[in-house]
Parts: C-alpha cells; structure tokens; sequence
C-alpha cells in the first residue's frame, strides 16, 4: 500500500512539475489487451461447386449425376506415313541449235575482171564497142567474211545460197563455182554451175549445209566462165559491178561458236509419281509443309532459264511456277520450293494416271547475249526433282489399310482427382466406350486392354468388357465437319464397373489396335483425312450420385500467402471455430496440414468435433473447434500451402444417399483470441 | 512594497475544473475569509483530473501514466450493465492571471492558461468494446450510441473587466484560443454491435461523425483551430460577510477550424468474414479479395476535409458559502458541464484551526463520478501569499482497483 501511495504521489508531482511540458504530450491510445471474437471467412459450398458444370447433369427433381469423359486415345492425320515423290531424275541434250539466218556480199568490178582475163585486149575503159564471145576463162578467188555471225559451224542442216547480179554491160554462162573454207586447207564445202546470167538479171544457186563445217571467212572460186558477148558496140565501162551474196538459211547447228539467238534449249513434261504410300491412293493432297527440291547439272557455257511449272499444284488457284537461272558450265545448282498450302491434284492429270502422281514441266531457255557462244547438241542438263517433307494436312482418295497398335500406355483419370481413400458404393454406374471418327475412314477398334489404377496405392483393377464384342466397327465420317460416332455401353449389371472405381483411379492403362479399311475397299477413293479431325477414344461415365460412402477421403493444397493476414503480431492464444452448416448426408472430419516450401509439416489442425450429417430438408449445424497458442500461430504463418483434408462418410451405410443440386453446406471459420494493442 | 515589485513566478497547474475568476472569489472566501477584490494580485494554478463513474483509478492511471493497461485492470468491465453510461473527464489546465485594480473603474485582467481536456460520455458497451474486445459479450448487444468524445488541446490568452460593488463583484473575460489538436466523435443512439455465438457473425450498426484536426507539427507550435470563449461570473455577498453565491458560465464559445478531416458512417451491416464465393477456388477468392478502399466503400464511410467550427463544452457552476465562525465555512457546489456528464454536487467543510491554516475534508458526488472524497489544505501568509491544494488522490491510492476518480488542485496567490 505504502508502494502504491508513494507511487501516486510521483506520479502527480511528477505531473505538476512538468506542468510546462505537459502540453507537449500527445494523448496517445495506451496498449492493451482485447478478447476479440469475429469471423474471418465464410463460404457456401453447394454440390455445383463441387461439381463443375462440364461432369454435372441434373435431373428434373434436382438428383445429381456426374458425367464424365475421359479421353483413352487421340489420333489423326499425323499418324500416316509421311509422303514422299518418286525422285525423278532425267538427263537432257539440247534438242537443237538454231543459228539466226545472215548474209555477206561481195562486189566484183568490170575492171577487175579484165585485168584478170584475156578480155582485156579487146576492151578498153571508154570504148563502145562489141564485145566479143569468149570462152572457159576463170576468176577469183572472192573473199566473204562471215565471221560476224559465227566462228565455225557444223550444220545439222541449213543451207547456202549464193546469189549473183550480173549489171556488166554482156551477159555470162555456165559459171562454174566452188565454196571453200578459208582456212589452211581451204575445205570445200559445195560447187555449183550458173548456166546463164543475163544482163541485169540474178541468179541464185544453193548448196545442202548438212553436215558440212563452215568457218566464219570462206572463198567463192569462179572455176570457168563464158561471156557471151554483144551483137552491138555498149559503151566499156570499167566500174561496172558483178553483185555476189552468200546467205546462209534455214541451218541448226550441231555445234557451234556462234552468236546464238535466243530460244528453247530443253523442254521436259513428265508425271512424277509419289512412292512409299503403301496401298494408299490419293487423288488430292493439301501440303500442311513440303519442299519440291530441284538440282540442275548443266554443261552449256551460257546462262540458262530454268522454269519449272506444275499445273496441278495451286495455291489460292495459281499453279506453282518458280523460275531460275542455271549458271553457265554448273556442276550441280539446287533449287528448293516451299510448297506449303499448296493443293496438289494427284490425279497426273494431264497425264492421267488416276492416283498417287502429279505432272509438272520443265524449260530451259538461253537468251542472246551478242556473245559468241560455244554449243553443240551433246551439251546437256541433268535434273533432279524430289518431294521432301511433305506432310499433308488434308489428304483424298483411298487412304489404305494400316494397322497400329497405341499402348499400352497410361492416360490421367480425374474424376477421382481430389479423392485419396475410402470406399464408395454407387447405386448405378453406367460406361460407355466410344469413338468419335472425324475421317472419312472406316475403321475397327480393338481395346486390348482397359486397368484402372490408383498410383497413390498401387492398386488396379482390369476393367472386365467380355460382355462386348470387339473389335467395334467405327463407320467413316460423312464430311469434314460430321464425325461418326458409336458407343458400347458397361454398367453394373454387366461389368465390374463399381469395382474399378471403388480403385479410386487417378490413371487408366489402355492399349487398342486400330485398323484403317479393315474392308479394303481400294476402288473407293472418296476417302478423306485432315489433320484437324481425329479419331478419338474415350470413356464415357454416368454415376446418378445416389452412393454409400465409408471414409472418403478428399485432399486438396492450397497457397497460403501469410503477408494476406493484417498485424498478426498482435494475436496471442485463441480458439479457432469452424460452424457447418450441413444439408448433405455426409458426416465428416476435417484436417488442415500447413506445410512449408520443402513439405515439413508445421502445424496441424484437426478438431475433434466431426461435421453432422445434415439433410435436404434440415441442415445440421457444427461446431468444430481448435484453440492454439502463440506458438502454434507461429507456426501456421510460417507455413506457405496448406493441405485441407476431408474424410467423410454417409449417414447411412445401408442405404444409398442421394446429393441434389439445392443441398450445400455453410461454412464460417471465426476465431477468439487474445489481442494486444501495443500504445501508440 | 519590494515585494509588491517582485515578480513572482507562479506555479503553473492544471485544471479541469476551468479555474476561473469566480472561483477565485468563492475561494478566498470559503478558505482565507477575506476576499482580494479591491487589491491588485497576481495567481496561477494547475490542476490535473481524471474521473469516471465507471473507469477505475487503476485503469486510468495504467492509461495515462504506464502507457499500458494491464487485462486485469479492464476485467470488471465485463460485469458492467453494457446499458449504462461511461462518464470521462481527463485532463490538464494550467493558468497565471494577474488582476489590477484602478480607483476607479473596474479591475483589469489579464491571463495565460493552457488547456488539455477530455470529455467522454459514452455507453458502457462501446468502453467495454474498446477495452475488452468483443469477445466476453459474445451473443450479447453491445449498445454503442448515445456515445460523445470530446479532445482538445489548447492555449489561450485572456482579457476581463470586473466590478466591485458593496454586495456584488461580476464580471468577465474574454479569452482568445489557439488548438494544436482536436478530435470528436459522435456516436448515434441506434449504434450497436452484437456477436453472434462463436462469433459466426457480427452484426453492426453504427452511426457515427468524427472530426479531428490535423497532428502532423508538433504540439507546442501547432495552430490548427483559432476561436474565442469568454467567461461570466456574479458573486452575491451581503455585506455581514457570513454567506457568498457565486454563480459562473465558463467557456462559452466557438473555435473554428479551417480542413479540418471529417469522417461519417451510417451503416448496417452483417459481417461474416471474407466471403468465398467458391472455397474450392480459395485461392483466386483471396487474391481478388477487396482492398480498404472497397472495404471503406461498403461500410458507408463518408470522408471529407472541410472547415467547421465547434462549440466548447461550457460548464455552468454554483457555489455557496456560509460562513459559521472564524473557524468553520460550509461550501456547496454544483457544477454541470453542458452536454457531458451530469450535474455535479460538492460539499466541503473548512476548518480554521489558525488563522492562516485552513483543512477542509470534502465529497462530491455526480459529475463524471460517482462519488469522490477530498482533503483542502490552505495557507495565508498575512493576506498576502495564499497556497491552496485540493488533494483527490487519497482513493486511488487507497483503492485504486475500487475507485474511479482521481484529481490534485494546486494554486497560488500574491496580493500586492
């Protein structure tokens, strides 16, 4: 007491003297010490949340029933054989050499003439006098250059004409002539006879190319000539001229060193037929990806134009035409096209070849450079052409008979996901097998093998389908966009259906063999496959939720996110409070485990209380309580997930319990505890 | 003379009784019997008071003094009739005045006080929430409303004129105030909080107003609020010198603030905690749970920053004196503070054994308590220096756990 009153006494002298200071101060709210009881979540649960509404149906008084698919196998286009072209290979000689027509003249004066026959001892510039007969004189040789147009040739045919225009004053006759190379031996290439040249008149005479070799400067000869004189005196004029032409025509060559001109060197049209498709037959394929590949070995010393053209291959209905040029003399030039969403029409058409093949061109064409060029006709170009990669993404025609086996392998099962023990009872199970076929294929299906299995306890079951007879005919789909669809269905009555769902499967081990046109109907090439339809297996599932439970036992995790809870430094001991209110007929307990980032379990909350079963008409209200210290408060916000677990079990074990869609559950987690409010 | 021209530092006290200059008067009269009216004086006085009907000393003193308040301290409010009324008085005042008298005319005053003050009157239930929490009422109706809070701090500088006649002395002053903090609530009648059973709900009505001044300078310079309060007072005394009424207003007056923060809520709402739409998505419910300003929203609370001005809590106060001999005097006293509280009653006894000793054994009852006993003890240096101590702190020394009031007086006077 002497304590307390001495303490008083400071205390308010204390005060008094720090009168002055006293306004200084703050009124500050004191730390202290709150019981606080307040809810801190609250939740409906009803059996559509439970539920989702994509394995949920619901009958016209409420009743419940989850239907569930679960996919066993997914297949489609992808599963054919990628398609490859026969690689086709053709080597190809130029097919001709054409050698623009030219010509080269000479002029042969009167004067020339004399002073190189015995006629000029008669005939003298400026006389007008007759001229005599005169007989088996010769002249030459002429020169003519043709080497503007070629160095030399040898003509596959072709010809020469040699034309003279005769403007000398008396007309001329049997002119003999020859044509000769003008080179070191002065090669003959042809000798012919002008029988008469009247004055001012031409005459022409040809000579036969084929074969022959001709360089680019050649000699005209005149062997013999006769003149054939005048009856009357013509004024001798030496500047009279002897016109003489040489024109070469119509000629191809063989080879040559000449200035080409520009033309078609090689043209290749060919169907180009598809291998390894086994039986199947296709009359049209779109490309999901391909490359055509071509490779040109050329030996030509010029620049070539390379087109290669598929009329069947159309891409928003313009055929696929790609152009390139093949360097002079290439060893090997490779050319690649992306044919991605191009359209094939794999009829051969027009080469028809009814399946599998499609026809395509090839050109070669040089252009004139003005350069003269070495050719000859045993030049050639060597083409490769290969479809590579080419996977379609729709394909028609007759798609073959192919067998595969999938499995076994194992597939997810979720309906049971978040189930992890227990015994369940349903009061009716139904399963249907079924197969959706998006092809225009028939198919057979056989299910080899069908084991639920509960990885969490290595238990499994094989589904028992002797009651079905296998393998199913799965019809072709009509179109596109109408799958054929057929179930078989399992129940209860004829299965072991409640038996492998009391597994509690989370995987399923399924194996099938399918069979593409079990029938082999190769003359129906209406088939059809895309890759975006499929064929899928699946199990179909409907349970009416009328069951008897025992022990389900259903987990889930949960992030728990300690930096969501506001001040928690202030909570002391207290009480945690979960009130259900139930309608379901499940009693239950409930388990909370808060685990940290490695899975050590921190803290544990598990309420003795159990939650009542409760019915549709009158929900049952519980009250599961937890208290905890600081410590253990501690402990739950250190943790970072936490593991709710719920076992429950039906009202009755004897009699099935039916869920319906009104029926829920309320939960309100509230707490009391202690909480210090330290002072400002 | 030396005396007269020596400055003399007075005590500066605090009190929440508003020292004024009426009682001044009754004072002198009740414990020196000689009253200073036609003499210059200088006096000053604090005063320091915390009193409830309900709150014990012990709570208070935990509250004002430690800081803390122990949960044992706080338990009786469990028991309490969550029905009633709290009633609050905490506070500090501290005045130096100096009155000059002329020949003629009246006396002229002029003062200094410095005022700290804290006024409640709330219901049991919302003291019993704030200090107990919800819990120990738990499926009970915590009556919230009818519940007033009224903090100010302030600094006033004063001016008054006072008349002296043969039979009556009156007069007033006027103060001028600076606030450095401010705050007010207001909670309405219907307000309530019940707590459903292990707390599966909370059901809240509340409707409250609260105003409050800025804190962000420091107190000692901080002017948030300017106003003005002035005081009348009227002393009857016949001139046989045996009795005295002395009838005070105190504080009568305005003090405005200029954006000042205004909060309003008028609100029913169920609480049931976070509601998950779905528990099977907890995940998604809590990451898009709503933030305070949402919260703020669905509450209904009204913010607002706007100037207003606010009535001071005026005390209206009588006191009687009767003089039976040179050695015994008889003062009764009522006092009310308007709109807080209830009215007052105080009866003390002084005993002049000498001639410059008084002792004074007091009570009073009502007010912001219940019932509180008191010792005066004064001294007069020949009608020159006067001391006077109101000492309240017996019980709350005695029994501070069963005892609600605790205050001390201190004062001094020199007549020159």
């Amino acid at each position: 007491m002497k304590h307390l009153i001495s303490y008083n006494v400071i205390l308010a002298a204390i005060f008094i003297g720090l009168f002055s200071l006293s306004c200084k101060r703050e009124l500050k709210r004191p730390g202290l010490e709150n019981e606080v009881l307040t809810p801190i979540l609250s939740t409906k649960l009803t059996i559509n949340q439970i539920v989702p509404d994509s394995v949920r149906n619901e009958s016209n008084d409420g009743h419940v029933s989850l239907i569930y698919r679960n996919n066993l196998l997914q297949t489609g286009l992808a599963s054919f054989k990628e398609l490859e072209t026969r690689k086709f290979q053709e080597t190809a000689k130029l097919q001709s050499l054409v050698i623009s027509s030219r010509s080269a003249g000479r002029i042969v004066t009167l004067g020339q003439v004399l002073d190189e026959t015995i006629l000029s001892a008669v005939l003298t510039h400026g006389d007008t006098t007759q001229i005599p007969q005169t007989t088996g004189m010769n002249y030459g040789p002429i020169r003519v250059d043709g080497t503007e147009i070629f160095e030399t040739v040898t003509f596959d045919s072709g010809y020469m004409d040699i034309s003279i225009e005769n403007n000398f004053p008396t007309a001329m006759s049997n002119i003999n002539f020859e044509i000769r190379n003008d080179d070191s031996v002065q090669t003959l290439i042809g000798s012919d006879v002008f029988n008469n040249v009247p004055v001012g008149e031409t005459r022409t005479v040809s000579l036969d190319l084929a074969g022959k070799t001709v360089v680019g400067n050649i000699l005209g000869i005149i062997t013999s000539f006769d003149v054939d004189g005048t009856q009357e005196p013509v004024y001798i004029d030496s500047n009279d001229q002897l016109i003489v032409t040489v024109t070469i025509r119509n000629s191809k060559a063989n080879s040559a060193t000449a200035v080409f001109p520009a033309q078609d060197v090689v043209s290749l049209k060919d169907t180009t037929g598809m291998i390894n498709v086994q039986d199947l037959r296709l009359t049209k394929a779109t490309a999901k990806t391909g490359i055509i590949r071509v490779t040109v070995v050329s030996t030509i010393q010029d620049s070539m134009n390379f087109t290669y053209f598929v009329p069947g291959g159309k891409k928003e209905g313009i055929p696929l035409r790609r152009t390139e040029v093949v360097p002079p003399n290439s060893p090997e030039t490779e050319f690649e096209f992306n044919v991605d969403g191009y359209i094939f029409d794999l009829t051969g058409s027009p080469k028809i070849n009814l399946y599998n093949a499609f026809y395509s061109e090839l050109t070669g064409r040089i252009d004139s450079t003005g350069e003269l060029v070495n050719l000859s006709l045993n030049d050639s170009i060597m083409v490769k052409v290969e479809l590579i990669d080419f996977i379609p993404q729709y394909i028609e025609g007759y798609l073959g008979k192919t067998s595969v086996s999938f499995g076994p392998q194992q597939v997810s099962f979720e309906l049971f996901k978040g189930v992890s023990g227990g015994m369940f009872d349903f009061e009716e199970v139904n399963v249907s097998i079924g197969v959706e076929n998006g092809t225009g294929v028939p198919f057979s299906l056989d299910v080899n093998t069908f084991n639920a299995i509960n990885t969490k306890t290595n238990n499994s079951l094989d589904l028992d389908m002797s009651s079905l007879t296998m393998p199913f005919s799965i019809d072709a789909a009509s179109s596109l966009g109408s799958p054929s669809q057929q179930e078989w269905t399992l129940s209860k009555s004829n299965s072991n259906i409640n038996e492998v769902l009391n597994v509690l499967p989370n995987k399923a081990e399924v194996a099938f063999n399918i069979t593409s046109n079990p029938d082999e109907n190769n003359g129906n090439l209406s088939q059809f496959a895309a890759d975006t339809n499929t064929l899928s297996a699946f199990a179909d599932i409907e349970i009416p939720l009328s069951m008897i439970a025992e022990d389900l036992v259903v987990k889930d995790t949960i992030q728990f996110d300690v930096r969501k809870i506001e001040n928690p430094e202030g909570i002391m001991a207290g009480e945690f409070y979960i009130i259900c209110d139930n309608q379901f007929p499940f009693q239950a307990s409930l388990e909370m485990i808060f685990i940290d980032d490695f899975d050590n379990v921190l803290e544990t909350i598990k309420p003795v209380e159990l939650i009542s079963a409760g019915s549709r008409e009158t929900p049952r209200e519980s009250v599961l309580e937890w208290p905890f210290l600081r410590s253990n408060l501690d402990r739950i916000l250190a943790s970072s997930r936490v593991v709710f677990s719920v076992s429950m079990s039906t009202r009755s074990q004897s009699d099935y319990q039916k869920i319906y869609s009104d029926q829920a559950i309320e939960f309100t987690l509230s707490s009391r505890f202690n909480y210090i409010y330290e002072s400002e | 003379m030396i005396l007269r021209k020596t400055l003399i530092i007075g005590l500066l006290f605090t009190s929440i009784n508003v020292t004024a200059q009426g009682d001044r008067l009754w004072t002198e009269q009740h414990y020196f019997d000689s009253l200073s009216s036609k003499q210059t004086s200088i006096w000053g006085a604090s005063d320091y008071r915390a009193q409830s009907n309900t709150l014990t000393n012990q709570l208070m003193s935990e509250a004002l003094f430690q800081g803390n308040i122990k949960s044992s301290s706080s338990e009786f409010l469990k028991d309490l009739n969550s029905e009633g009324t709290t009633r609050l008085n905490v506070g500090f005042q501290g005045e130096v005045w100096y009155r000059h008298v002329r020949k003629n005319g009246p006396a002229l005053l002029f003062g200094v006080e410095i005022n700290e003050n804290l006024y409640g009157s709330i219901s049991n239930g919302l003291a019993q929430l704030y200090l107990k929490g919800n819990a120990p009422f738990e499926d009970q109706r915590l009556p919230l409303g009818r519940s007033k809070l009224f903090y100010m701090s302030d600094q006033s500088m004063g001016f008054g004129l006072e008349w002296t006649k043969p039979a009556v002395i009156y007069g007033a002053n006027l103060n001028l105030i600076k606030v450095s903090r401010f705050q007010k609530v207001e909670i309405d009648q219907p307000s309530f909080l019940y707590t459903a059973p292990y707390g599966a709900q909370l059901d809240v009505q509340l409707a409250f107003d609260y105003h409050a001044s800025s804190s962000t300078q420091a107190k000692p310079g901080a002017w948030y609020g300017t106003g003005a309060a002035a005081d009348f007072y009227l002393i009857l005394h016949p001139e046989d010198g045996k009795s005295m009424l002395s009838v005070q207003a105190k504080r009568i007056g305005m003090v405005h603030f200029s954006g000042s923060s205004a909060y309003s809520m008028n609100q029913d709402t169920v609480y049931t905690g976070t509601n998950i739409d779905n528990i099977l998505a907890l995940e998604d419910a809590i990451t898009t749970n709503d933030g305070l300003d949402s919260l703020e929203a669905l509450l209904g609370l009204e913010e607002s920053s706007e100037s207003r001005a606010v009535a001071l809590p005026t005390t209206i106060q009588l006191d009687y004196i009767r003089t039976f001999s040179e050695k015994l005097s008889l003062a009764f006293q009522l006092k009310q503070v308007l709109s807080f509280g209830i009215p007052q009653a105080r009866v003390g006894i002084a005993y002049k054994p000498k001639k410059w000793l008084a002792l004074e054994p007091f009570f009073s009852t009502g007010g912001f308590s219940v019932f509180d006993l008191g010792l005066s003890a004064s001294i007069n240096v020949n009608n020159k220096f006067r001391l006077l101590t109101k000492y309240e702190l017996l019980e709350s020394q005695v029994a501070s756990a069963n005892s609600t009031s605790q205050a001390l007086f201190l004062g001094g006077q020199l007549i020159f």
